[in-house]
């Protein structure tokens, strides 16, 4: 397993979705789409461009504050992102 | 104070987190677990939120944010941390880290993941998840790589990669004048054609090979598509193809047929009009 699959990482239960957000200042418009606190009208960006509600959020990674999306494709980028 | 120091204040339980070189945080949000609890065989201390007073969530907020952005810690769901566990495991296994070695800069980057994701829902399937997983693990892939990634997710289940498109890379690149460019045309062909192709794959019958071309030209035609190609490669497989493909010409005189055959590898299409 990739070492950085062994440990240390922060883990949460979908139930603590909104908390986690709100730990970065982001949270969801009516469409439930992860928002910009600071800014209702900005919706979060994936690497990808992609817009994302909180059902498919899956994380976060620094950078400029990644977003990963919970769809097979951008966690297996994520696997590329953090090997 | 650090993260570390902040935890520690956090956790006030009798363990020694100096001691603990790797252990996950965990956050859940529910009136079932301890306010604070501590898995030794996993080394994960859970926080749960439901309980703590709000001081002490703004604790668990500071060390989220510090270990994010500062220590650049990965925070991620628990299902998808197992999901990605699960892919990265497959990913080292025998059975799947040659394939994927093989075609990694073979095919273009995109090509690359879908595949990837493919092989993992062929996983899912070999380990008896159910249709509902499997039809979403293969939207995902849609989702993501549109009618391509569909493509790609339909050969790699059926074992086109390793039976028909590695040794078709293998005999093309057997020629002196062989580039990667070559085999990209090539292959580029089986993957926008796959809806409407037969695939002659290693150790397939006459009989199988006929059964299966009369199956995708009557499916074909039904639906108003009024072309069937057929791919093949090796001498046995080509000789099988053009055996059956004088066969159909007799039984429908009318049908158009153009083949191109070069190295043992053989593409036939097949026009009704």
């Amino acid at each position: 397993m990739t070492t950085k699959l062994r440990g240390g990482m922060i883990t949460f239960e979908a139930s603590a979705k909104r908390e986690i957000l709100s730990f970065f200042d982001k949270s969801t418009d009516e469409e439930d789409y992860i928002i910009e606190d600071a800014d209702p009208t900005q919706r979060v960006l994936t690497p990808s461009g992609e817009e994302l509600t909180i059902d498919e959020f899956a994380g976060i990674k620094k950078g400029s504050e990644i977003f990963i999306k919970s769809d097979l494709p951008s966690l297996i980028e994520l696997l590329d992102m953090i090997n | 104070m650090s993260w570390f120091e902040k935890l520690k204040e956090l956790v006030k339980i009798n363990i020694n987190l100096e001691n603990i070189r790797f252990f996950d945080i965990h956050i859940n949000n529910n009136n079932t677990s301890d306010r604070v609890e501590y898995r030794q065989p996993e080394k994960i201390i859970s926080l749960n939120l439901e309980k703590l007073t709000p001081s002490e969530r703004e604790q668990v907020k500071q060390i989220v944010q510090e270990k994010v952005r500062q220590d650049d810690q990965l925070l991620i769901e628990k299902n998808s941390q197992e999901r990605i566990k699960d892919i990265d495991s497959e990913e080292n296994s025998d059975r799947i880290k040659p394939l994927l070695a093989y075609f990694k800069n073979k095919i273009p980057k995109d090509d690359y993941t879908a595949l990837r994701a493919a092989l993992h829902v062929r996983e899912r399937f070999r380990r008896h998840a159910n249709k509902e997983e499997i039809l979403n693990l293969r939207e995902e892939i849609t989702g993501k790589f549109g009618k391509r990634g569909r493509s790609i997710s339909i050969l790699c289940s059926a074992g086109y990669f390793e039976s028909l498109i590695k040794p078709i890379y293998e005999i093309m690149s057997a020629d002196p004048d062989f580039s990667n460019k070559d085999f990209l045309a090539y292959y580029d062909v089986i993957i926008s054609e796959e809806a409407f192709a037969v695939f002659v794959s290693e150790g397939m019958t006459k009989d199988a090979v006929r059964h299966q071309i009369k199956m995708k030209i009557q499916k074909n035609l039904k639906y108003g598509i009024k072309v069937v190609t057929i791919h093949g490669m090796g001498r046995t497989n080509v000789e099988t193809i053009n055996e059956v493909v004088r066969e159909l010409q007799d039984e429908t005189p009318t049908m158009l047929i153009t083949i191109s055959e070069k190295n043992n590898i053989i593409k036939v299409q097949l026009k009704f009009t």
